[in-house]
């Protein structure tokens, strides 16, 4: 059960460019039928995941994230949670 | 005994112990060459039976699909499947005629390998499919190419490569410029590698009789089957997805998935990467061969030139992103504008791919410093990226149908035709009257 005490870390099962404001993701796989799935993170998605560092819960990323830009708290963690669980396959979670 | 095989311009030396002849597949002959010149790569043939050693990881696995009226059936068996540890990583594939599983060897950070083929007697198969397929793959990550699914042609002196999925259209492209009297490099996969500064594609004797044939990229584009030639230039992490999506790949090595990104990024700074949907005849070689010409350039820029010279445009519209305010052969008037005046539901011109996109403003956010809008398609399913006021070529004030001249509507008509691409088809070099 991921709260706002919950501390995201980035998996290594994951490849990570920052290309411009955006990001590639690709994931590391042991069969060639999963090799579909490449995602390509936009600004936003990309702000987010470089806040990703085993430190910041998610409390503190939602506060970033609302302001940089500029929405408030209850939208911003909305999305963050969408973004979270898109991107769970490459993150492991941790309590503070 | 030893065969030097040159294969994109990579020397590969195959070497065997005293008595084992060596017996490429003829597929090789024509890539055969005279012994001499630094190797890239050596590989030491053995007869003799080896096993992947009990310290290795199994890391990647490829199951044998077999192709059945009903399409592509994974049959549960491994084809061939990949293992690790600190001293290298091991190959093996599971062939059927006759049954073995020759081994491939690759010690960490070496370029002298080791096959053991399995079978006694006194001839060697150097290169059984599917490891020559494999032996490529490996070299090339560790050299600095990329394998790509794709075919390739010149064309007026133009390097193109036609990527995507199975199905999408590859060989069909190759047919339409091969029926053209075009060169085909290959219509299937192809190997690109850096050289010279210079991005060259080569073709690959994977799969049949080949020969060796090289060409410079200009432009490469990612394909699917349209309802009419549209192309729309791709940029940054899009661009290298899709370079990476139509690759060869084995992402279970973080090493090599990490240098695939970085060669796929280096390709988008000089290569351009489109998506282009097309029709599968010879229309789509027209209308790749008159956008990529130079007047279509010199046309776009002086259409710029008159544009900035507050001087109205006409263009032909060639997409139905804009269906159905704006249909293929439309003739918008483009006019320009000051960005301060424009407001959300406007229709405008915005450079893109050395041409103008028309699109209706969804958005418009305004700095003190700088405008940004954001544009989509009335049938489009998504929005344009955002762009600033420098993008903008001007106000689409009227639409010219036939004998009609037809005002643009200032609010979207709903209409679902999925997503799909406005592009220009031409550009008329009529002008009219300055903006009052």
């Amino acid at each position: 059960m991921i709260s706002s005490s919950s501390i995201p870390s980035r998996s290594d099962r994951v490849v990570v460019r920052r290309i411009n404001n955006e990001c590639l993701l690709i994931p590391l796989t042991h069969d060639i039928a999963d090799m579909d799935s490449l995602y390509r993170l936009n600004e936003t998605a990309a702000f987010i995941w470089e806040l990703i560092d085993g430190r910041r819960d998610i409390k503190e990323i939602t506060a970033r994230v609302a302001e940089e830009f500029d929405v408030d708290q209850p939208e911003a963690e909305k999305d963050l949670l969408l973004f979270l669980v898109d991107v769970q396959d490459f993150l492991y979670f941790s309590e503070g | 005994m030893t065969v030097d095989l040159i294969i994109a311009g990579y020397r590969i030396r195959l070497r065997s112990e005293d008595g084992v002849i060596l017996m490429p597949d003829e597929r090789f002959t024509a890539f055969i060459t005279s012994s001499g010149g630094e190797p890239d790569l050596v590989i030491d043939i053995s007869n003799e039976s080896a096993a992947i050693p009990d310290s290795a990881a199994r890391v990647f696995n490829a199951p044998l699909i077999e192709e059945r009226p009903s399409g592509p059936k994974n049959t549960g068996d491994t084809f061939w499947e990949v293992a690790s540890d600190g001293e290298g990583t091991y190959i093996t594939a599971m062939l059927k005629d006759p049954v073995r599983k020759p081994l491939l060897v690759i010690p960490r950070k070496s370029m002298s390998w080791q096959l053991y083929t399995q079978i006694p007697g006194s001839e060697a198969d150097p290169l059984p499919y599917p490891l020559d397929g494999l032996i490529l793959y490996f070299l090339t990550s560790l050299k600095g190419g990329i394998m790509l699914h794709g075919s390739g042609v010149i064309c007026g002196g133009r390097g193109w490569i036609f990527t995507g999925r199975s199905g999408s259209g590859k060989t069909t492209m190759a047919m339409i410029f091969d029926r053209s009297g075009d060169r085909v490099i290959h219509d299937d996969r192809l190997l690109i590698k850096e050289e010279g500064g210079r991005w060259m594609m080569h073709s690959t004797p994977v799969y049949r009789n080949d020969e060796p044939r090289k060409a410079p990229i200009d432009h490469l584009w990612v394909i699917s089957h349209g309802r009419s030639n549209i192309s729309q230039q791709l940029s940054g992490a899009e661009a290298v997805g899709m370079i990476i999506s139509n690759s060869v790949q084995q992402n279970w090595d973080r090493e090599a998935a990490g240098r695939l990104i970085a060669r796929a990024e280096k390709l988008t700074s000089s290569v351009r990467v489109s998506r282009l949907a097309f029709l599968p005849d010879s229309t789509i070689r027209d209308y790749l061969y008159a956008r990529e010409s130079e007047s279509y350039v010199i046309a776009s820029k002086a259409a710029a030139s008159i544009l900035a010279d507050e001087k109205a445009i006409l263009i032909t519209a060639g997409g139905y992103s804009m269906w159905p305010a704006i249909k293929p052969g439309d003739r918008i008037i483009v006019t320009p504008c000051d960005p301060v005046d424009l407001s959300a539901g406007d229709v405008v011109a915005i450079r893109r791919d050395r041409g103008f996109v028309a699109h209706r403003i969804t958005e418009i956010k305004r700095d003190s410093a700088f405008i940004l809008i954001r544009t989509r398609g009335d049938a489009s399913m998504v929005s344009d990226p955002w762009v600033t006021e420098t993008d903008l070529a001007g106000l689409v004030t009227s639409v010219r149908r036939g004998k009609k001249q037809l005002k643009i509507s200032s609010s979207r008509i709903p209409y679902l035709l999925g997503w799909l691409l406005a592009a220009v088809a031409g550009i008329s070099k009529r002008r009219f009257s300055k903006k009052s």
